[in-house]
């Protein structure tokens, strides 16, 4: 089990305003590409630029799959945003999630079953007036 | 010419190159890419954002951006067209990307995560299941196909 830091994200960017329940450890992010999903990884990582709480850490294609995989088990308390999660995740990483008790994860990706995730922690990003929230396969 | 689709890794031949990360393989051919019809469309479809010229585009929030600001599915399509030789991994193209790239008449692809197809169009594709070739002109064909033998 991953720890389970924080059951939301909520910012707002002047333009655009998230606000993300999060029902576990792992969140698995789905949804059609220009969704949100990497808007919401990129404008995150922006307003985090300026903070010194460093509670959220940020992964995407431009790390490689042994970088994501050392960082995650360097970090502690924190929560580690991963972006192009499949072209990142493999068996070695997935179970490194699973079994990480220092860190909770949201994951944006498409290939649900190789994710350590349970189905109440499955959502879409859905989007109204630019303001976007999680909607679950189920509660 | 017809879009060939390979379902699993292991189908493609040795030495063929693989686009795995089409974001960053976009931002290799984005300052020299020819913006043609299939670019304003996959532009204007997927993420329904405008052309602007250069390397901008309009996005459908009002915002003058850097085409790195496209969403990765549809960098992926555009991938497609521009590949030089190598087959483009649609793994983290979503359902609206990959119908569209579906619709393309040339160009490779890996494809190995089964469409959802609600409502049927004409694809003209080839479809490589290790050493076959299956012409496959439906979508949902090809969505039914990858579900019960293709894929991860």
């Amino acid at each position: 089990m991953a720890k389970f830091i924080s059951d939301s994200i909520y910012f707002n960017t002047g333009r655009f305003e998230f606000d993300f329940k999060l029902n576990g450890d792992v969140t698995l992010i789905l949804g059609d590409s220009s969704s949100g999903k990497t808007l919401f990884f990129n404008k995150l990582r922006a307003m985090e630029v300026g903070s010194s709480l460093g509670k959220y850490r940020f992964l995407n294609g431009y790390n490689n799959t042994d970088e994501v995989k050392a960082l995650c088990k360097m970090y502690k308390d924190q929560i580690i945003v991963l972006d192009n999660a499949d072209i990142l995740i493999d068996l070695e990483l997935r179970n490194l999630i699973h079994s990480d008790e220092n860190n909770q994860y949201v994951i944006m990706g498409r290939y649900v079953n190789m994710y350590p995730v349970e189905r109440n922690c499955i959502a879409f990003i859905r989007e109204f007036n630019r303001r976007f929230e999680l909607r679950y396969l189920s509660r | 010419m017809s879009l060939t689709v390979y379902m699993r890794k292991k189908d493609i031949p040795d030495g063929v190159g693989i686009i795995n990360n089409n974001d960053v393989y976009f931002e290799s051919i984005k300052d020299l890419l020819n913006v043609d019809d299939t670019v304003l469309h996959m532009l204007d479809s997927i993420d329904q954002s405008v052309y602007r010229g250069g390397t901008n585009i309009l996005t459908r929030y009002g915002e003058i951006l850097d085409m790195t600001y496209s969403s990765t599915g549809c960098k992926t399509a555009i991938n497609i067209g521009n590949s030089n030789g190598k087959i483009v991994n649609c793994i983290e193209a979503g359902n609206n990307a990959v119908k569209e790239i579906l619709k393309l008449k040339d160009g490779t692809i890996l494809l190995e995560l089964a469409p959802y197809i609600p409502d049927d169009f004409e694809i003209d594709c080839k479809l490589i299941d290790g050493n076959k070739e299956l012409k496959i002109t439906s979508a949902r064909k090809l969505s039914e196909i990858l579900q019960h033998i293709g894929g991860r």
